[in-house]
């Protein structure tokens, strides 16, 4: 299963991987670049990551979702690379028999990767210069 | 005996700040973390505030700072975190 791509992210395949007949709701998180922060004229997006942790995190908050929320299917997927305004940065995909932890699991799915994966993302803007967002220490346990 | 460098893998932030997406230090005599990012800062000081933030990993897991050193392991710095 892709969890990080370099290439622009296909919400369609996602929806086909995590077909369910069992479940009645389908939530669906996508993250797209906007065009400003702080009140500064953002270009683009570079984000990177450290594979090898960042993949097996992402499994593991798929996981954790599923068995915190009881919902049936979660699927993540982050884009990597430099993105333009309206790009899709990451795609969270959850399907439950009902809504109420569908949309519970698929804030707890955003949040936590967030958080919790090796992903870093700098924020070129239109007078040149460029900043890496603020973030959230890892732990070590 | 150990190899004469440990490569340390800096990302995000670091890589910026350093300059280089792989540093080489002097393999820390007492095989520490702590010893090897002292080195670190005395030939890339601006990286001097960011450390203390950084989880440390070693291949795909994140190890404390009081993991010991072995020979073949390079160390990868994780700044702060914030995809999505």
């Amino acid at each position: 299963m892709t969890t990080l791509s370099n290439q622009p992210l296909d919400l369609d395949s996602l929806l086909a991987e995590t077909e369910d007949d069992s479940a009645g709701a389908l939530v669906v998180f996508s993250g797209t670049i906007r065009n400003h922060h702080d009140n500064k004229s953002v270009e683009r997006l570079s984000y990177t990551a450290y594979e090898p942790i960042a993949k097996k995190a992402i499994a593991e908050i798929e996981q954790e979702v599923k068995d915190i929320f009881g919902v049936t299917q979660c699927r993540i997927i982050h884009r990597i690379g430099d993105l333009e305004i309206g790009d899709i940065a990451i795609h969270c995909v959850v399907r439950s028999a009902h809504r109420g932890e569908a949309f519970e699991a698929a804030k707890y799915a955003i949040d936590t990767t967030k958080s919790r994966v090796p992903i870093w993302k700098e924020e070129h803007y239109s007078d040149g210069t460029s900043v890496f967002r603020e973030g959230t220490p890892l732990k070590a346990d | 005996m150990q190899a004469a460098n440990l490569r340390i893998h800096c990302l995000g932030i670091l890589q910026s700040q350093t300059g280089q997406a792989i540093c080489e230090i002097d393999w820390p005599q007492d095989n520490s973390i702590e010893t090897a990012l002292a080195a670190l800062v005395e030939v890339h000081p601006s990286v001097a505030n960011e450390l203390p933030r950084c989880a440390c990993a070693i291949g795909d897991e994140i190890v404390p700072r009081s993991y010991q050193l072995q020979a073949g392991d390079e160390l990868v710095l994780l700044p702060p975190v914030g995809g999505g």
